[in-house]
Parts: structure tokens; sequence; C-alpha cells
């Protein structure tokens, strides 16, 4: 028997829940973080920042791209349904958006301490959250960074939380990679469990 | 036959079938789905997809392009909007239907005749 009420999720979000494809941005992270603490060096030909920044966004788009027609050769492709946003999501979006550039711009000019970075990937999270309501333990990810950022206002209380402005965003950007990897693992796995396992395509497309 | 049961036998045939009724809730959340989508969603097998995506298309309920990706063919499938009417006033009968069943009561036993 079918499952409609799952069938209907995964086709309106089949694109989000490509899960793997986000594996080469968690990766990026993780090297992010590995180049802050000195574990990693780019080689000499890569020292030049916005050269490094350019290859990796190179690398990240094109693993992603890939790994997207891996997904549309194993399952197919679906042209998505324009969204229609009623007008009282539409007024809640512009009180939460509004709320966070605030604490995107102000809270960094009061506490220097806070991460304008972990703020603006929660930001960026989140509102990918408010797009799929269902979807949990994004918020729960947008939320974990959120707090990872801010809690440096406590810093008065019992001494620094960080020891250092390196080492909060080495933590930030170890927290992004690791929450990527569990988002898109639960992602990928609720594609599987409903059109199930990768394999490869069919001997024609009908 | 009690109202109710009548109300379950005049249920559209055509879309009240499980795998149809799948593909159009399919279609229904979507613009258009490729063969490969909604065979991997039914987990129908291709003779069988076709037969029941022909059957909607005599209906009038869907659309079917065929066209090329590089070298290979695509069948899509969209629901046309008598489709979208048809399924959506399916769902709507089928609530109202688990309403009032909600309301049923056994009937008291009387005793044996």
């Amino acid at each position: 028997m079918y499952n409609l009420a799952r069938i209907r999720y995964v086709t309106r979000h089949y694109n989000d829940l490509q899960g793997l494809t986000m594996v080469p941005l968690a990766l990026f992270f993780l090297t992010w973080a590995g180049y802050d603490a000195g574990w990693i060096s780019p080689p000499p030909w890569l020292s030049n920042e916005w050269l490094l920044v350019g290859a990796s966004a190179t690398v990240v788009g094109t693993l992603g791209y890939t790994i997207s027609k891996l997904y549309e050769r194993a399952y197919g492709r679906i042209e998505a349904a324009p969204h229609h946003i009623p007008q009282s999501h539409k007024r809640e979006f512009w009180i939460w958006w509004s709320a966070y550039m605030v604490a995107f711009a102000f809270l960094p000019a009061v506490y220097p301490q806070v991460s304008r970075l972990g703020l603006l990937i929660s930001i960026i999270i989140f509102m990918e959250w408010r797009s799929r309501r269902e979807a949990r333990h994004w918020l729960i990810l947008a939320l974990w960074l959120a707090a990872l950022s801010l809690v440096p206002i406590l810093d008065g209380v019992r001494g620094p939380i960080y020891p250092s402005a390196t080492v909060r965003d080495i933590a930030i950007k170890l927290v992004t990679a690791a929450g990527f990897l569990v988002i898109s693992t639960i992602d990928h796995l609720t594609l599987v469990r409903t059109l199930g396992p990768i394999r490869r395509e069919e001997e024609s497309r009908a | 036959m009690p109202e109710p049961f009548e109300e379950l036998a005049s249920l559209d045939r055509l879309v009240h079938e499980p795998a149809r009724l799948a593909i159009l809730t399919v279609l229904s959340a979507c613009e258009s789905a490729d063969f490969l989508f909604l065979q991997r969603l039914t987990g129908l097998t291709k003779g069988n997809l076709s037969s029941h995506l022909s059957r909607l298309e005599e209906a009038d309920l869907i659309w079917i392009r065929k066209e090329f990706s590089g070298k290979k063919p695509r069948t899509i499938v969209g629901l046309k909007e008598r489709g979208r009417k048809a399924v959506d006033q399916h769902w709507e009968r089928l609530e109202a239907l688990r309403e009032d069943t909600r309301k049923w009561r056994p009937v008291p036993n009387l005793g044996t005749p």
C-alpha cells in the first residue's frame, strides 16, 4: 500500500532531499576548519586567498552537480510546482528575516566576540527550514549554530567561552560540516526509503 | 445499500485505483515528472505504469510528452486542469467519508430472535 503523505512530501521536495549533493559542502567546511587550525595547507600555487575561494567554489559546485546527475539517473527528474506561500507566512517570513538581519548587523558590533559567519550560516539554514517545515533537523542545526555564534555574549560571566576568535570559528566550521553530513544523510535516507536504493538506471526510460 | 456504502461505491474507479491514485497524487504535487520518477515512486513495472498512464491520458486527466535528453528518450508526464480537479475532489470525498465513518456507532445487539 502506498504512503501517500510521504509520496507527496518527497515529490514536493525531491530536489531538496538529494542529500548527498551537500557532502562536498560539508567537506569544504571541514577543509576550511583544517586550514584555519593549521592541520592542512593549500599548495603554493593556491596561496592567493581569492584563487583559493574560486577553486573551492568550483570544486564544490562541480561535485554537487555531478551528484545531482547521479540522483537524476537513478530516480528520474521532476519539475517542481511553484511555491504558493500564504500571505500570513510571507509576513512571518519578513519578521524572522528582519530579526535575523538586526542580529547579524548589530550584535557583532556590540559584542565583537559574536561570530558573523556562524550567524550567516544559521540564517541560510533557517530559511531552508522555513520552506520545508517537516525538516526539523534543519531547524535544529540552525539553532545550534546560532547558539554557538551567540554564546560569547556570556563572556563576561565566567571568563571567555572561546580562547580566541580562531578557535570559535574553527568550532563553528566543524559543527557546520558535521551538521551538513548528518542532515544530508537524513534527507538521503528519506529519499531512499520512498524511492528504493540507488541503482543503475533502468534499461530505458520508456 | 446504506448511504455511506453507496457513497463508497460511487467513487470514481478510474481515480480510486491505488496505482493511478498514487500517480495522480505525485503529479498533483509537481508541475511534471518523468517516467523513471513515477516508476520508482510507485514501484510499478514499465508495462503496468505505461498501461495506467495510457488510461489516464485517454480519460484526458494527464498529458504525456516525449523528448530527448541527449540521445536518451524521456517521457514527461503532467496533470491537466481536469486531472487536478479530479484528484482534489477525490481526496475531498475520501476525507468526508473518513469523517462520516468516525461517527458510526455499532448497532446494539437486541438479543437473538
